[in-house]
């Protein structure tokens, strides 16, 4: 039960979370957050549609079925919520982090203060491995020290996972908060927040400055539901900041047409370029493998990062191919090498740290560690590339993965795929342009 | 195309020529195969025959051998096994509240009806009515007739220690007969249903009220256990 109006501050709970006391104050606002139309309903605090049938409850009440996994909203009781006031006490020094940024990094960093600063939409546009959670932190510092409220928000959980702690770490004055659906930690207004998309909803006119992370991680997302949760969640008068390593089509549209700008860092903080893909056929591979054969190319290539001790990944379309191949691998070579891991995986941490600690040289794996997840100094292997589960944009994310570091700046990133698909294509173009890009800068 | 109401793919239709040849309207589909796959279906050739729990081979259960040497002799049927697939559908559906996973299974409990029974659900108290805005039971249901006749009754706000003993078994009855539909099960055999059998307590305190008001008869349906 709430009884302490922050927690309402920009945020909109179900009428019946809050305390009575509360409700009755004159700041706080209620609304009705179903709207019934002829055939279907809308819903206020996700944007989206439902046909009736697929929504009604008895007694003429309805439900939003599509933001029901952050509790349930319903025509009979109200949300509530209060304006925010940006009631902060700011605490210096407000940025405690000691690094330095390279001079592209300044340069990108200066255009975000502008972006916050004018509280203008904008969208950076970040190679992998560019270090852009750095470059962030002027533009936060500014924000944070002007007393406006500011949100990270990312489509998904690792990415807030992964952050947090380091945002923390680099504004350990400022008040901060984690959210997410696993995430059990109770809510407390904080001028900070790191949160999933998804948690955007429960915000309404919060946020002065709001960062999106890793936008194109979720190219099935539903593109309105992301821009309505964006809308809603920030003041209607503020800045938004779009981070991605591959811009969708959308996007890219949007900046040739000047209806969105745009800033560029093509090049990594070690200044080598992204190392480029290879694509090699293997045509049939899908049956020769209902056949228990694997393409020789693929042996060729494992065989041979095995003589050479040199570690990988082995990225593959479905969970089921995981096992199919592993067993095939294992009557050629020496199984204790590799562990096969995917995304509800029990035992996928310690798969992941069997990797990391380098108890293995290899793992076999489905687009999951695409990001988020480094190994210094591995190779990838992307099999079966033309499957429509590698997006452009997951595949310019497992390219990636190769050569972040600066002891091995450089590595082998090779597709085997059963043909070009527009996906693999604008891939391998996207590092092409942001290398050609990266060229310049080098001189 | 429709999408899976559990896991939200989009469901692919697996029609063959001879189906197509046959004219028929296609099945209306809830639920991807994968995700009804994982829900466990209570093989009926060995079953508890009092409880309907799934067993080895058919028999009378041990908790079931309890209730009969106290003398209560039940019979219910269970559709799907209490697993993990069916808990996680058990949870969004009544606490989370998402009333259209209702339809998942409303084919299931359909199967099941029979002309000579009269079907009683197990009712809801009226805050979880007003919390959760459904019977979950009624919604199992879907458009099978049915007659409320019980209700849950009022919590009185007595202490259990101020009460005796008889006072307390008393107390634990938690169902009272519906005045306006107590003709309505006089000499009927009915088909009491539930969502859920756990202790099989909820369903006999709700048979022994419809049996203390004339009912013949009194069988349980729930959809699982
Ligand atoms: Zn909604
Ligand atoms: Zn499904
Ligand atoms: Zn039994």
């Amino acid at each position: 039960m709430i009884k302490d109006v922050s927690e309402l501050y920009g945020r909109q709970v179900n009428a019946t979370m809050v305390d009575d006391s509360l409700l009755n104050n004159s700041i706080v606002h209620k609304y009705v957050p179903i709207k019934v139309n002829s055939n279907n309903i809308y819903c206020k605090r996700c944007g989206q549609k439902t046909p009736v049938n697929r929504c009604n409850l008895p007694n003429n009440n309805y439900y939003c079925p599509v933001c029901i996994n952050l509790d349930r909203v319903t025509k009979s009781i109200p949300l509530v919520y209060a304006d925010e006031p940006n009631d902060f006490e700011i605490k210096q020094p407000v940025l405690t982090w000691q690094g330095q940024l390279t001079n592209e990094q300044k340069k990108c960093s200066r255009d975000i203060i502008e972006v916050f600063e004018n509280k203008k939409t904008h969208l950076l546009w970040a190679v992998t491995g560019a270090g852009k959670t750095e470059m962030l932190f002027p533009g936060i510092e500014k924000a944070l020290t002007e007393g406006k409220r500011v949100g990270i928000a990312s489509p998904r959980v690792d990415v807030c996972v992964e952050l947090y702690p380091r945002i923390k770490e680099a504004f350990t004055n400022t008040s901060m908060i984690l959210l997410h659906g696993c995430n059990p930690q109770p809510y407390h207004y904080a001028q900070l927040t790191i949160c999933t998309t998804h948690q955007l909803l429960r915000f309404y006119r919060a946020f002065d400055v709001l960062i999106i992370d890793e936008v194109d991680s979720f190219p099935f997302v539903n593109n309105d539901g992301l821009h309505f949760a964006v809308e809603n969640a920030t003041k209607q008068i503020s800045a938004k900041l779009f981070l991605t390593a591959t811009p969708t089509n959308e996007m890219t549209k949007k900046i040739r047409s000047n209806k969105l700008s745009a800033s560029y860092l093509p090049i990594r903080f070690h200044r080598h370029l992204l190392p480029e893909i290879k694509l090699k056929y293997t045509k049939k591979w899908r049956e020769n493998l209902k056949k228990q054969k694997l393409p020789r190319l693929l042996l060729h290539k494992i065989d041979e990062k095995i003589k050479e001790n040199q570690r990988f990944l082995l990225f593959v379309p479905r969970i089921a191919d995981l096992k199919t191949i592993s067993d095939i691998l294992a009557k050629h070579f020496d199984g204790s090498k590799w562990e096969t891991v995917f995304s509800s995986d029990d035992k996928r941490m310690e798969k992941v740290s069997d990797m990391r600690e380098q108890r293995k040289l290899f793992l076999i794996t489905t687009t999951i560690l695409e990001r988020g997840v480094t190994f210094p100094g591995i190779d990838v292997i992307v099999f079966g590339a033309e499957d429509e589960v590698f997006s452009t944009s997951s595949l310019v994310q497992i390219a990636g993965r190769v050569g972040r570091k600066l002891d091995r700046p450089t590595g082998e990133v090779l597709f085997l795929a059963e043909e070009n698909t527009l996906a693999i294509k604008s891939s391998i173009n996207q590092i092409k342009y942001m290398n050609k890009k990266a060229k310049k800068l080098n001189g | 195309m429709d999408s899976c109401l559990l896991c939200n793919k989009s469901m692919v239709y697996d029609m063959s020529l001879d189906f197509l040849l046959s004219f028929k309207r296609l099945p209306k589909r809830y639920v991807c195969a994968e995700c009804m796959n994982q829900f466990a279906r209570i093989d009926e050739t060995r079953i508890c025959t009092s409880c309907g729990r799934q067993m080895d081979k058919s028999g009378i259960c041990i908790d079931c051998q309890k209730w009969h040497q106290l003398g209560n002799h039940f019979v219910n049927e269970s559709i799907f096994q209490y697993n993990d697939a069916m808990k996680d559908f058990m949870h969004r559906y009544k606490f989370v509240g998402d009333y259209q996973l209702r339809m998942i299974f409303q084919k299931e409990i359909r199967k099941k009806m029979r002309k000579d029974l009269l079907i009683v659900p197990i009712p809801v108290s009226i805050e979880t009515k007003i919390n959760r805005g459904f019977n979950q039971v009624i919604g199992l249901l879907g458009d099978i007739e049915y007659v409320d006749a019980l209700m849950v009754k009022e919590k009185r706000k007595v202490r259990q220690s101020k009460l005796n003993r008889q006072q307390r078994i008393h107390n634990k009855q938690v169902f009272t007969i519906n005045p306006k539909h107590v003709s309505e099960i006089i000499d009927q055999k009915i088909l009491l249903v539930d969502d859920i059998y756990t202790t099989g307590t909820t369903i006999r305190h709700a048979a022994n009220v419809l049996r203390s008001n004339g009912a013949k008869q009194v069988f349980g349906l729930t959809l699982c256990r």
